[in-house]
């Protein structure tokens, strides 16, 4: 009945931890794990074999041979797809219990409403940044999709939060093999655009939790790719006006300075800074002002 | 390992779609959903003003983008400013009118052929087909430029289209940025300059598959029957004077006309008048009419001009006699005098229609030879013919293109 895709590489740990938090899930369906190796290290390949092996889980692997990236292995897993419904997991990355649970009576509830139209059920959940207390996060989900997803602070575009049919993954077509981070962010705008619905859970609560780090994450490589979902869904930021493109590019430096900041790279980081100045020079200046210098 | 390559990219642009149940939109729609089966990565580029969804079905692997702004640009609020200068020179106002209109809609298509880089664009009828040659002028994407009546009407006619004067001197030129200009058929192709001439393709449009389910009805109703929407370039006004010469002699005989459109109320008004709502009857708008083509005894077409006259051909594929104009472009193609129906001549007063109606009335086994010789002559217009030639079409135009993204 249901897939759950986890992309692994070089962290059998973390997915440990994942698998652990599916083991707790209170839905009692039938699912099987399909777990796509992106050409780890060998002895964390054996790792992982030998922790599908002793998992009670239905687990399925497949190992790439050498590391392709992030979008290339999650095309791996769309393609494996084989059960009506599909959950996605990051390697390192947990669900509560009841995640499942709640997301399969929201389903039910939309199935029965035949919207005719692809949907996805999301949830909140938790950030925890290592080292730092969690922080709940909420997703809305009943504003305009598209530019709550570009500004990305009301609906962020994680795979992991999300449950929804085969099909409705499968239309969008495959990850964009050119965006080696936030290729979950143009996965959804195009799920949008192509007349996908995104739904919330009524209920407040967080039903994952969201390891987070900026360690050892490339700032370049984050802003090359936020450069790239910039150009490719131009025509849709356009379409929000000149103000609202300047805010967007603005707090596109500004992420790739904070990046550039967590990895102590002060010279990255001050040029990130100084390209967000050229866009809206009043609002660094306040937010030098409130913060200081960090991004 | 699998390689995952994202399919040609087409992207299919239109001016209005949002909500509207025309017959361009549904071929729009159809055609989208057409390249999404056949594996082409399609996205549906429009220009509305409101976020409607299209009255058609598009498949959920078909991308939909309303390029529309939400907001009006500083050139769009500084046009309107000029544009309210008092004895403003005409031709000044009519071209700030132009950009108003166009202008915005130019740079979102250049923005999305200059970094999403589609394979292939394919625009529909001039209001975007302007529009899509301007914006992929200088740009790598190769556009295929639809025309979906009769290009005299599309291109000279003050009454169709934006009647603004700059806008119907660019509609032809712009056609000179085109890889690939559409026309219905190829006697279509012939009214364009002759520089153009190598670029012209016809592709017909088809005869829906779900005609092919309708019974066929052994013993027909004495019933004429017609379809289309009531507006004068169907002219069926004149149906009504012609039938109103002959309904005296053929009491059990009557006229189902179905449709809508803005000349309704003036033909209820003179239905009444002639006093024939018994036997000239307005059937309203219907979806499944393979079961009324199956039991009319004779279709009439009375239209001026036509693109494609779909529902003539759908008659005939279900072995109805058609009696329509010989001069009537988009019908004269495949209706043949005497062959699967009657081509006659146009006259005023509709002497020539009733006198045609008259002659299938009154001969039930001419009518029979017409209508068995309607399949093959709608043949040509079949739905694989139709997707083949599209498939072709690209195929060659975009050999050796890049793909753009997923």
């Amino acid at each position: 009945m249901l897939d759950i895709l986890i992309p692994h590489y070089n962290d059998p740990e973390g997915l440990a931890l994942s698998l652990r938090s599916i083991a707790r899930q209170t839905w009692r369906g039938n699912y099987r794990i399909v777990i796509a190796d992106d050409g780890s290290r060998p002895d964390f390949r054996r790792s992982l074999e030998e922790i599908a092996a002793a998992s009670k889980l239905k687990i399925d692997t497949v190992f790439g041979e050498i590391n392709r990236g992030r979008p290339y292995i999650r095309n791996v897993l769309l393609d494996s797809i084989e059960n009506r419904y599909v959950a996605w997991l990051d390697a390192g990355d947990e669900w509560y219990p009841e995640k499942l649970a709640k997301q399969f009576d929201k389903i039910e509830l939309i199935d029965s409403a035949c919207l005719g139209r692809p949907f996805w059920v999301t949830c909140n959940y938790d950030w925890a940044w290592v080292g730092r207390k969690r922080k709940k996060l909420s997703q809305r989900t009943d504003n305009d999709l598209i530019k709550d997803l570009l500004i990305g602070s009301n609906l962020r575009a994680y795979l992991w939060t999300l449950l929804g049919t085969a099909k409705s993954f499968k239309d969008v077509g495959w990850f964009d093999e050119r965006l080696p981070r936030m290729q979950d962010l143009d996965f959804f705008i195009r799920f949008v655009l192509h007349g996908g619905l995104i739904r919330n859970l009524p209920s407040d609560d967080a039903l994952c939790v969201y390891h987070k780090s900026d360690i050892g994450r490339d700032a370049e490589e984050i802003r090359a790719c936020n450069a790239y979902i910039f150009d490719k869904h131009r025509v849709l930021y356009n379409r929000y006006g000149k103000a609202f493109k300047r805010m967007r590019l603005y707090q596109m430096e500004m992420l790739s300075a904070r990046f550039a900041q967590n990895n102590d790279d002060r010279k990255l980081k001050a040029y990130y800074m100084w390209s967000a100045f050229k866009w809206r020079p009043r609002l660094l200046v306040n937010h030098i002002i409130k913060k200081g210098l960090r991004a | 390992m699998k390689e995952f390559n994202a399919p040609k990219h087409v992207a299919l642009v239109i001016r209005l779609l949002g909500g509207r149940s025309g017959g361009a939109e549904r071929i729009y729609c159809e055609l989208a959903n057409l390249l999404a089966e056949n594996g082409y990565n399609v996205t549906c580029l429009h220009f509305d003003t409101t976020d409607a969804p299209p009255f058609y079905p598009l498949d959920s692997k078909v991308e939909l983008i309303n390029l529309q702004g939400l907001q009006d640009t500083l050139k769009q609020k500084l046009n309107k400013v000029i544009k309210n200068i008092p004895f403003l020179p005409k031709d000044i106002s009519k071209r700030i009118d132009w950009y108003n209109k166009n202008d915005y809609f130019i740079s979102q298509l250049k923005d999305y052929f200059l970094f999403s880089r589609p394979d292939i664009a394919i625009s529909l009828m001039p209001p975007a087909n302007t529009p899509t040659l301007l914006a992929a002028k200088g740009t790598s994407v190769k556009v295929i430029a639809t025309n979906h009546n009769v290009p005299k009407e599309d291109y000279h006619s003050p009454y169709r289209w934006d009647p603004n004067p700059i806008d119907r001197e660019l509609r032809l030129k712009a056609l000179d940025y085109a890889a690939a200009i559409h026309v219905l058929f190829p006697s279509f192709g012939e009214w364009f300059p002759s520089h153009l001439h190598d670029r012209i393709v016809a592709i017909p449009n088809y005869v829906s598959m779900e005609f092919k389910r309708a019974d066929q009805q052994r013993d027909r109703d004495n019933l004429i029957l017609a379809v289309g929407r009531l507006a004068p370039v169907k002219n069926y006004m004149q149906l009504l004077n012609a039938w109103s010469l002959i309904a005296d002699e053929f009491p059990n005989w009557s006229v189902l006309l179905y449709g809508t459109g803005p000349q309704k109320r003036e033909l209820k008004s003179r239905i009444s008048e002639l006093g024939m709502q018994d036997s000239f009857v307005l059937g309203g708008h219907r979806k499944d009419l393979g079961s009324e083509y199956s039991r009319a005894s004779i279709f009439c077409h009375p239209a001026l001009f036509e693109g494609f006259g779909l529902s003539p051909a759908e008659a005939l594929f279900l072995q109805t006699p058609v009696i329509s104009y010989a001069d009537c472009p988009g019908v004269n193609q495949f209706v043949k005098n005497g062959v699967n129906g009657l081509a006659i001549q146009r006259d005023s007063d509709g002497r020539s229609l009733a006198n045609a109606l008259r002659s299938l009335i009154i001969d039930s086994e001419r009518r029979e030879e017409l209508g068995r010789n309607g399949p093959p002559s709608v043949a040509e217009f079949s739905y694989d013919r139709y997707r083949s030639s599209w498939i072709n079409l690209i195929e060659r135009l975009s050999k050796g293109t890049e793909n753009g993204h997923a």
